[in-house]
């Protein structure tokens, strides 16, 4: 099956709101919509027709999205890729993104279309995630290398380790030099492996999620309404944002959003904290979501919203979609674990 | 006595403003060509039915849409030279990239890439090339009078930016005019990039409209401080309006809404603002216009801005009206030309006032000679109103009813009621809306600093900043009981030690009543 622009786009504002309020700004998406994968078009495939001994490596951009609102970010990751081909002496026929997001599965079939790879239609997260180490791969003890970072001029480097976090922190050092800004390549794995890991149909999800809203805008109906139906979410709260608060330590921001209810939650409050991803959400008080369940943003009125740029009186929709099965499994459901606790959660 | 402008494109509208901002006089008259007639008119229009001592007037404030204007219709502008500081990165996405044609044409001169930039936290991409923006220089002299700089993270750190001005009017003079980036936008490059062209490309707009407003004031021998209105309701002085046209280009929907508050004395309700050739729609929040979501697209170019919410119609007194099989509204209309023009005063073009007239919702000129048959009259004028009805439903933030604030010369032509209204109130005067608006806008203070602060301060460092920009704001004139802190923005600068912050602060107040000698 082939996707075009009009699906790009869709996929763009689904996987963004999908994306947990991070995994990249819409902005950002916008980057590569509009400057790579514009007149192209990208084969995809589903996880049951991928051939269990083909080769799918996945790629992602990784970095600050604040560095990438200043450096927009268009084909690094097709870099990234082909820094690992020549690496492995080969070129991986299928492409997968690293999470669920909207820049993140765009530069995905960024790569897939400039390569004629085809690209799988599900990602190792289901969700966006901040670490490396979060994905349902890691879970699985996949190996992380070899792989590669790049930027959009080729300057590349190649990590081989057998060990995750000597390749992990060679990959976040590196990015360092990058600026925050610089795509990737990695796991580089067999069909089989992927299927017995990966979270299926999350491309497809995507685009039904930005179909429904684009939709929905077009009629005059409710976007908020049409995208719950379309993902499958319940709401925690309706209302406008009265403060983030946030800090930033290398590509990863600490935020605390603070939202006062409106029109049905008029009197209600809830706080969301995050690490580029929403962890946490309380609703006066009391804990209403934590991941591995997808705290999800919606903006009732303009483009999707993540925490990248969210600000003070922004109107927004904060809504939970709960954890798909694959991250039910004991390895997977406790990666969240260290991030949670030095949130102050403490019942795990 | 405070006297508040507002060139609209059809009216200029002059108003007086007394102690405790009561309104002492109005005066309305057509917009000029030259611009600084129509304001001298209003000004002594307004200053004869006041009856008030011209020396009297302590501050003359100027909202106007000329700059906007300016861009929306491509006329006037400046042709720019755009410099982007950051080659080697950046360059798969060339500036201007996504701007219409027509406003690329009338505005770009030519754009280049200089080697330097910095990341995220401070370090350069490459050093400043000073050598290859000298070359640059050297080939724009005598060709271009405006030249605009963005370079890559200047809002993190600015050196670079200084240094290519430094160099840029070294080479070029002082006639040149550069702007740099830092002082006119936040983080997204693409979008700072596009609002540092727009204000280098008004700086000759600017200084004809600022030199017309000095020049009508000096006929009327006023003595007063003047002021233009900026997009965020607050005054600039006037060579702060020579450097940043751009940051005006707001101002008319701001004060309109603004106006529409003070008139109808409601904090929240959507506001019509109904001119002759455009309606627009706006929401007023707890006092203040509410802030748009999206992007704010200025003329077709992106920037990241934070303007006004406000839905703009074709829809005016002077659109015209047409029956090719179904009725059709604008989008053209007759403008400032209605009075010549429209059928009740003995033109020829079936216009909205017309339609208003028929249905005898208003008494002008001459009703006999709208001639189309009564339902035409009855569709045209349902379709008015469906028009401004779904923009209402388009601006206003929560569901069930809400008031609805009419101004603008046009307010007249409209029914009383909308379906999502829960009242619908004209005040009197709101056909000065505008001009009230920016008569009672908010004097502010700025302060732009880089602090470092550990876990436990930074509150209290924040106070110390915050209580800096309100002293700055009290100096330029603003009444301490009512001063307040307008925006906080914090942009971390982790290439510094410690931990580092660029902290920009806004505070505002009005203007001190003890002050305006009324």
């Amino acid at each position: 099956m082939r996707l075009n622009y009009a699906d790009f786009l869709d996929i763009a504002v689904g996987g963004t709101v999908l994306g947990t309020g991070g995994g990249g700004s819409f902005v950002t998406a916008g980057h590569v919509l509009d400057h790579v994968l514009k007149g192209r078009t990208a084969r995809v495939v589903s996880i049951k027709d991928l051939d269990p001994d083909a080769e799918v490596v996945a790629v992602a951009g990784m970095g600050s999205p604040e560095a990438m609102l200043e450096k927009p970010f268009t084909t690094e990751a097709v870099a990234a890729y082909d820094a690992l081909a020549r690496d492995l002496g080969r070129r991986p026929k299928y492409v997968i993104a690293l999470e669920t997001s909207g820049f993140n599965f765009l530069t995905a079939l960024s790569v897939a279309a400039l390569r004629s790879a085809a690209i799988v239609d599900a990602d190792p997260a289901g969700r966006a995630i901040p670490k490396l180490d979060q994905t349902l791969y890691h879970a699985h003890g996949y190996r992380l290398a070899p792989m590669a970072l790049a930027d959009a001029r080729g300057k590349n480097i190649v990590i081989r380790s057998a060990d995750f976090d000597l390749a992990e922190s060679a990959a976040i050092a590196a990015l360092g030099r990058f600026g925050w800004s610089a795509g990737v390549a990695c796991y580089p794995l067999s069909g089989a492996r992927v299927r017995r890991a990966a979270v299926p149909g999350t491309l497809t999800l995507a685009r039904k999620v930005g179909t429904a809203i684009r939709n929905a805008g077009r009629s005059g109906a409710d976007v908020v309404s049409a995208a719950l139906a379309a993902a499958g979410g319940e709401v925690i709260i309706r209302g406008t944002v009265t403060a983030f608060e946030s800090e930033s330590v290398g590509s990863y921001k600490f935020g605390t959003l603070s939202i006062e209810g409106n029109g049905p939650d008029a009197g209600s409050t809830a706080v969301v904290k995050s690490m580029n991803e929403n962890m946490i959400a309380w609703k006066n008080g009391n804990v209403a979501a934590v991941a591995p369940d997808r705290i999800c943003f919606m903006a009732p009125k303009g483009p999707p919203i993540t925490n990248a740029e969210i600000k003070e009186s922004d109107e927004i929709v904060v809504f939970v979609i709960a954890a798909q099965r694959q991250w039910r499994r004991k390895a997977a459901s406790g990666l969240f674990a260290p991030v949670l606790r030095a949130m102050g959660f403490q019942n795990l | 006595m405070i006297l508040g402008v507002d060139v609209g494109g059809t009216n200029t509208d002059a108003v007086i403003l007394g102690e405790d901002l009561r309104l002492v006089a109005k005066a309305k008259t057509p917009t000029t060509e030259d611009v600084s007639s129509g304001i001298a008119q209003a000004m002594t229009m307004a200053l004869s039915a006041s009856e008030v001592e011209p020396s009297r007037v302590r501050y003359c404030m100027l909202g106007t849409t000329q700059c906007v204007n300016a861009i929306l219709e491509r006329r006037g502008l400046d042709r720019v030279a755009v410099i982007r500081i950051g080659k080697p990165a950046s360059q798969s996405i060339p500036p201007l990239f996504d701007w219409p044609d027509d406003l690329r044409e009338a505005v770009e001169f030519d754009s280049f890439f200089i080697e330097g930039g910095n990341e995220f936290d401070g370090r350069s991409i490459s050093e400043l090339n000073r050598g290859e923006l000298a070359a640059v220089a050297e080939r724009l002299v005598g060709r271009v009078d405006s030249i605009a700089v963005t370079s890559i993270f200047s809002p993190v750190r600015i050196d670079q930016e200084l240094e290519a001005r430094e160099i840029l009017r070294r080479i070029l003079g002082k006639s040149v005019a550069v702007t740099v980036s830092h002082e006119i936008a936040t983080i997204g490059l693409l979008e700072r990039e596009n609002a540092t062209t727009l204000n280098a490309a008004l700086r000759s707009v600017s200084t004809r409209g600022v030199k017309a407003f000095q020049a009508s004031v000096r006929k009327l021998g006023l003595n007063a401080s003047l002021y233009l209105g900026q997009n965020d309701g607050t005054l600039m002085n006037v060579r702060s309006a020579l450097r940043f046209p751009i940051l005006t280009v707001a101002s008319g929907p701001t004060n309109s809404i603004r106006g529409a508050a003070y008139l109808g004395g409601l904090t929240n309700a959507v506001v019509v603002d109904v001119g002759g050739t455009s309606t627009d729609i706006g929401m007023l929040k707890d006092g203040f216009p509410l802030e748009s979501a999206r992007p704010v697209v200025i003329g077709g170019v992106r920037t990241n801005f934070r303007m006004p919410d406000v839905l703009s119609l074709a829809l005016g007194g002077g659109s015209v009206v047409r029956d090719d099989g179904h009725v059709t509204i604008g989008p053209d209309s007759v403008g400032y030309r209605l009075q010549e023009e429209s059928r009740v005063f003995g033109g020829d073009t079936l216009t909205v006032t017309d339609i208003a007239v028929a249905q005898g919702r208003c008494n002008l000129g001459d009703r006999s000679r709208v001639t189309e048959p009564d339902n035409l009259v009855e569709d045209a004028d349902r379709l008015i109103h469906d028009i401004v009805e779904s923009g209402i439903d388009k601006v206003r933030i929560s569901p069930g009813e809400v008031p609805v604030v009419l101004v603008g010369g046009g307010g007249v032509l409209l029914k009383d009621s909308f379906a999502s209204a829960s009242k619908v109130i004209r005040p009197e005067h709101a056909d000065v809306a505008n001009a009230i608006g920016v008569a009672i806008a908010e004097v502010g203070g700025d302060l732009d600093t880089i602090l470092t602060y550990d876990a436990d301060s930074r509150a209290a460092s924040l106070e110390i900043a915050v209580n800096k920009a309100k002293q700055k704001a009290i100096a330029a004139g603003a009444d301490p009981q009512t001063t307040r802190v307008a925006y906080v923005e914090e942009i971390p600068v982790t290439y510094l030690p410690g931990k580092a912050v660029r902290v920009r602060v806004k505070a505002c107040g009005s203007l001190n009543a003890a002050d305006t000698g009324g």
